[in-house]
């Protein structure tokens, strides 16, 4: 069977679509962080198959930029996520409702 | 008739100077500093004396010259709205120059009085403040070369009317008295506006001259065939405009069945009565009906209304008169009646004589109303005539020019009333240009038979002047006290003497204990100076079977030649209509016939109370139904209270107030408010504090771009 751009697309959307549920479901801020990261790569995936498929060399740049700021976000908000800790003891997102109005 | 105009400008300075002064007194009474009562009376009286002699020299200005002339001053423009150009502006001609001439002089006496009257009172500078914006807004009126400048003094003199009746707000009847002044005032301003709307339409012009100017090319007669339809019922436009400008007339110079307001009127300060509803405010309508002369003699019907509600009106305020016992009420009426004498004038195409009862009225009502606050000043406020008698004796002044103003009114020859009412009874009868309209049956019968009906109805009305005036001369000043000397304790001889003496007319009230005094000199030497007037004010207008040229006739006659043609054109009998001053033997007998009324009049009144004192009160017990329906005024203002107060009263009170004000608008508003939070709390729900809600939302939201950029 030829693997072809459609069986990358639809990997890539899997992955995608596994990253959205795990941050929409998920109550550990650490799960959260973990399925946006899912999700960039679900769709740093799709960027290198339609470089690949289409000989253009833009879709890599793209996921060399993509993982940059990937790596940056993640710093950022396992950061974040150590401040909330140290103050409110917990990592369940459910307990973080301090902006409701 | 081409008049050449004089530009003046100082003429800006005749209402200006008066408005300054309430401008001055009104800024320091409100600040809480008034002057003291002295300069506060001497600015003033200085502003209107300013007046005053500005508007002598513009009236020795246009006499000096032997054609019509008119004096003009523009101060800037105002209303400049496509075709319709009203600028700010004054014009002096022969019917102004005399009305401003009478009006500040009688104006600058009343001011004084009011010193000596006033004097004590808390509220003195607010009284002058008021005044003086009085004789601003009088003279604007007068002055106003178009009729919305007129309509701009018309409001004025209703305000001030307002302010000056209810000049002692405290007391809950004089505030109703001012609030029922401004009310009737309004509809009769709201029929003038009606008015003034539909000459614009008609003409595309509001201004004096112009319109005049239109008249005389028949513009406004051309456009006499266009007619206005309302239910059926068309009308000529200039009989409309005429109508409803009378109407508001009615209402300023107290008119059945707009006149009300002025009875009530008495509440006010006595100096208020004797300027604004003797000599100005209510001459206005009368003004208002010369100026646009040219407008009501395209209209016979108009013509005719005027002449009907004038007698009418002679007749029954008369009528009331004979039985109040107030001595202001009974002025009041007789200020009504007397007006009612004015718009016969009018109705009957005699312009000048209309005006010229205005001129010699103006004198001896004054008079009247100066002396009645005299009276009230030495009575200790009183009112009733009852509870006077002998006055004379105490306040010989105010005595003598009391008798002299009596005369004048009732009509006696060589005194000033005699010739202007004479002339305008004459005028009735002569000018025949009176119309009843087609659709009414045996309408030819009926133009026939009116000049007789209206004479009779102001011969009537001037006996019946005659008598009550007499009547309250008597029982004011002769005879012997009703009151006793005040004492304390009071003597019981003297008090029973008194007592005897009210039994004997048959009055029903118990004597008081008064120390009449007479007025000081501010007070009595304008009372003299009036009293003069009341006699030699009447010169003026001399008829012609006694030598004199009926010189205002011919004065103000070069005014009035277009209405007169207009006249002569409209009227039921044609060319005969115009006055026919020739006559001297019908004018002769005219006069004869007015001498007895008033001589009959009087003689009558001496009867029924120096001769036989129990006389009116056996009359007045035989005819009780009588007696009732004339004190209490026809019940008049019980009707107006019934068909017209009461229901609106209700009506808004349960329906626009309760309802749609607290319930429609209230809720409105209240409503946008609860909306408003409501939309607040259901938004709000979005902001739960759980992130995961948040994250949906975003998503949900991604969801929806997305579709909608991939379905389009």
């Amino acid at each position: 069977m030829e693997i072809t751009l459609g069986h990358y697309l639809i990997v890539s959307a899997l992955l995608f679509c596994t990253g959205i549920f795990g941050v929409v479901t998920r109550r550990n801020i650490i799960m959260i962080l973990m399925s946006v990261e899912l999700m960039l790569n679900g769709v740093n995936l799709s960027f290198a198959a339609f470089a690949r498929h289409w000989g253009d060399g833009s879709g890599h740049v793209m996921v060399v930029l993509s993982i940059a700021v990937a790596a940056a976000e993640a710093a950022v908000g396992l950061a974040l996520l150590i401040a909330i800790f140290r103050n409110r003891e917990s990592v369940n997102v459910e307990d973080l409702d301090l902006l409701k109005g | 008739m081409h008049e050449a105009d004089i530009h003046a400008q100082w003429l800006l300075l005749i209402p200006l100077l008066p408005l300054l002064g309430a401008m001055v007194n009104g800024a320091l009474t409100v600040t809480g500093n008034p002057l003291s009562e002295r300069n506060t009376a001497l600015l003033g009286c200085l502003t209107v004396l300013g007046s005053a002699l500005l508007s002598t020299n513009a009236l020795i200005t246009v006499l000096s010259h032997e054609e019509p002339v008119r004096l003009t001053a523009t101060a800037w423009e105002w209303i400049a709205s496509g075709r319709l150009s009203i600028p700010v502006s004054l014009v002096v001609d022969r019917l102004s120059a005399l009305y401003i001439t009478f009006i500040c002089w009688i104006g600058l006496l009343i001011h004084v009085y009011s010193q000596g009257y006033m004097h004590g009172d808390r509220g003195f500078s607010r009284f002058f403040t008021y005044l003086n914006l009085f004789m601003f807004s009088m003279l604007t009126l007068v002055l106003g070369s178009s009729l919305p400048i007129l309509f701009v003094g018309w409001e004025g003199v209703g305000l001030c009317s307002y302010l000056l009746i209810g000049f002692w707000y405290e007391g809950t009847e004089n505030a109703k008295a001012g609030k029922k002044a401004f009310v009737v005032n309004r509809i009769g301003d709201f029929a003038f506006l009606l008015g003034m709307f539909v000459i614009f339409w008609g003409t595309w012009q509001l201004d004096h001259a112009t319109l005049e100017v239109a008249g005389l090319q028949g513009q406004i007669a051309g456009l006499a065939e266009q007619t206005i339809t309302l239910w059926g019922f068309s009308m000529r436009l200039p009989t409309v405009a005429a109508i409803l400008l009378f109407i508001g007339a009615c209402g300023k110079s107290a008119q059945i069945p707009l006149y009300v307001w002025l009875p009530d009127a008495m509440a006010g300060p006595t100096p208020v009565s004797a300027l604004i509803h003797a000599a100005t405010m209510v001459t206005a309508g009368i003004y208002m009906c010369a100026r646009m002369h040219f407008l009501f003699s395209e209209s016979p019907v108009a013509l005719t209304l005027i002449a009907i509600t004038g007698a009418t009106t002679a007749l029954f305020a008369a009528s009331i008169a004979l039985v109040q016992n107030d001595i202001k009420k009974v002025l009041a009426y007789s200020t009504v009646s007397q007006l009612g004498y004015m718009f016969m004038g009018i109705g009957a195409g005699a312009y000048a004589m209309g005006i010229f009862h205005v001129f010699t009225h103006a004198f001896f009502k004054a008079c009247l109303f100066l002396g009645a606050g005299s009276v009230m000043h030495a009575m200790s406020n009183n009112t009733d005539i009852r509870l006077m008698g002998g006055l004379r004796k105490h306040m010989p002044h105010t005595w003598l020019t009391f008798l002299i103003s009596t005369i004048a009114i009732a009509g006696v020859p060589g005194f000033s009333g005699f010739f202007s009412k004479d002339e305008i009874l004459a005028k009735t009868v002569m000018n025949h240009g009176y119309f009843v309209p087609p659709i009414v049956p045996g309408h030819e019968t009926l133009t026939a038979l009116m000049p007789g009906v209206l004479w009779g109805m102001g011969v009537l009305a001037a006996f019946f002047t005659a008598f009550y005036m007499t009547r309250i001369l008597y029982l004011t000043f002769h005879g012997e006290e009703r009151w006793v000397e005040a004492h304390v304790p009071a003597e019981v001889d003297a008090l029973e003497a008194a007592k005897s003496r009210i039994d004997a007319y048959g009055f029903e009230v118990t004597p008081q204990q008064l120390h009449p005094h007479e007025s000081p000199v501010s007070m009595t030497a304008v009372l003299w100076v009036l009293a003069m007037g009341a006699i030699f004010a009447g010169y003026i207008g001399l008829p012609h079977f006694l030598g004199g040229h009926l010189a205002i006739e011919g004065w103000l006659g070069g005014i009035f030649d277009s209405a007169h043609a207009a006249v002569a054109e409209h009227g039921a009998h044609g060319a005969e209509a115009v006055a026919e001053h020739g006559d001297t033997a019908k004018e002769m007998s005219f006069a004869i016939i007015s001498t007895v009324i008033a001589f009959a009049g009087i003689g009558a009144a001496l009867f029924c109370y120096a001769v036989k004192p129990g006389l009116t009160r056996t009359l007045g017990d035989a005819l009780s139904v009588v007696r009732r329906v004339l004190s209490n005024k026809y019940y008049i203002d019980e009707l107006y209270d019934f068909v017209f107060v009461t229901p609106i009263r209700r009506f808004s009170e349960s329906v626009l107030w309760r309802v749609i004000d607290e319930r429609v608008i209230d809720g409105t508003v209240r409503g946008l408010g609860t909306a408003a939070r409501g939309l607040g709390g259901v938004l709000s729900r979005a902001e739960n504090g759980i992130v995961g809600s948040y994250a949906v939302g975003m998503l949900l939201g991604v969801v929806f771009i997305l579709g909608y950029l991939a379905l389009r």
